[in-house]
């Protein structure tokens, strides 16, 4: 936590939770806001009133920010078994077509809520098969649960979705075609 | 789920199969795109390859780097029973036929190129074509027949076909009309703009015209003239041309 005015502000991977966590990259990628506008959008989202900064030296801002990001997170080992309302879902480090596919379309519609939908890919309820499990409601519902938990328990899952896929558009990019030498 | 039988070159990919490939569109995404690709060359659906690690996807792709590369461009001379007849031999409405295909949309087509330029003979002396097929048919009757074969065995002949249309536009530029703009709105010029109307219905009804001419008005003829060989039909109009008859 980092302290603003008189506030406690989530800053580590595990303060925040991956709804903050998705809504503040969502703030920091939004190319409308110059990078100011940024933080203050983010500070804002966080519970410090946009007003509150209009008497604040900029060099204390600038501060702030550097102090926000100077969270030197090492990714712990991966949660592979969570219990949410009764239920446990687990996920294993493995992607199939499937939610290759599915993760595909998520990043590519550039949803807002793009790592609670990956996460409630990964993680399956134990207690249903895998047609229920990839049903759009299911996803959703499980999503919205996701959002919930602490940031940390995402990260070993995003970087190991975003390493797995860009290892494979490596491999299996198309460079055109070739003419035939025939 | 078991590593699927896939074709190890172009050689192996039927007519039907290469349609599908070229056809298929990365919209949603490499990854869909290439389990896309698997179905058409293992001819399955999506949902058998959903269980199979992302890895192994990439592991069967390394066997396919050839499909990024053209089919061979070399082509057969016979297909089964059917000829390649030399494009120097088209009618006129084997062209008007092959026009509409390469405009519309020459990789849907391909059957029904293929199907235009390979044909029964009728007499066969020393295994050359002595005599082509006579009798009309349909080319939507043929394409089944070609779309199980080879590309390798035809594709060659679409880039022969497109050097000889190019040669003989060329050859006939001053009898072909030039492309008028799509979007007349543009043409702010009340003149200038009836003419490229003129011009523009002119082009929609162009080989109407051209027949029309050609049978002096008499549309009885309108089935000796598509049956005519192209390159003397594009002559007589060429002399008609130059001594303004």
């Amino acid at each position: 936590m980092i302290q603003i005015f008189d506030q406690e502000i989530p800053n580590k991977m595990d303060e925040l939770t991956i709804e903050q966590f998705e809504k503040i990259s969502q703030i920091l990628n939004n190319q409308d806001f110059d990078n100011i506008e940024k933080y203050v959008e983010m500070f804002k989202y966080l519970g410090i009133k946009e007003e509150m900064w209009d008497d604040y030296p900029f060099s204390e801002f600038i501060k702030l920010v550097q102090d926000f990001n100077l969270d030197s997170y090492t990714p712990n080992e991966a949660v592979t078994s969570i219990e949410l309302e009764g239920y446990t879902y687990e996920a294993k480090m493995k992607l199939s077509v499937k939610e290759t596919k599915l993760i595909e379309k998520i990043v590519g519609s550039k949803q807002n809520h793009y790592i609670s939908d990956i996460m409630a890919i990964m993680f399956k309820r134990t207690d249903l098969s895998n047609t229920e499990h990839f049903t759009d409601a299911h996803l959703k519902h499980k999503a919205k649960l996701f959002r919930t938990l602490k940031a940390e328990v995402c990260v070993p899952y995003i970087v190991f979705v975003t390493e797995k896929i860009a290892e494979y558009a490596k491999a299996n990019a198309a460079e055109g075609v070739e003419p035939s030498n025939a | 789920m078991q590593k699927p039988m896939l074709p190890k070159g172009w050689n192996q990919v039927t007519l039907e199969q290469f349609i599908e490939l070229r056809q298929l569109k990365a919209e949603d995404g490499m990854f869909e795109h290439n389990i896309d690709i698997l179905c058409v060359l293992t001819d399955a659906y999506p949902e058998d390859y959903d269980d199979l690690d992302i890895a192994d996807v990439g592991e069967i792709f390394k066997d396919l780097k050839w499909l990024y590369t053209e089919p061979s461009k070399n082509y057969t001379d016979r297909i089964g029973k059917f000829y390649l007849k030399p494009m120097t031999d088209l009618t006129l409405g084997e062209f008007i036929d092959l026009e509409h295909y390469f405009t519309s949309d020459y990789i849907h087509y391909l059957p029904n190129i293929c199907a235009l330029l390979y044909r029964i003979p009728e007499i066969v002396e020393d295994g050359a074509v002595a005599k082509w097929e006579s009798t009309d048919f349909k080319t939507s009757s043929r394409v089944h027949y070609f779309l199980d074969q080879p590309i390798t065995k035809m594709y060659g002949v679409l880039t022969e076909y497109i050097k000889f249309r190019d040669n003989f536009i060329t050859s006939h530029k001053n009898l072909m009309t030039e492309q008028v703009e799509d979007d007349l709105e543009d043409i702010t010029d009340p003149e200038e703009r009836k003419e490229a109307e003129k011009e523009k219905a002119s082009q929609k009804w162009g080989w109407e015209q051209l027949i029309w001419s050609v049978c002096n008005g008499d549309l009885t003829k309108y089935d000796q003239v598509i049956g005519m060989k192209l390159v003397l039909v594009f002559n007589f109009l060429a002399m008609r041309k130059e001594l303004e008859i």
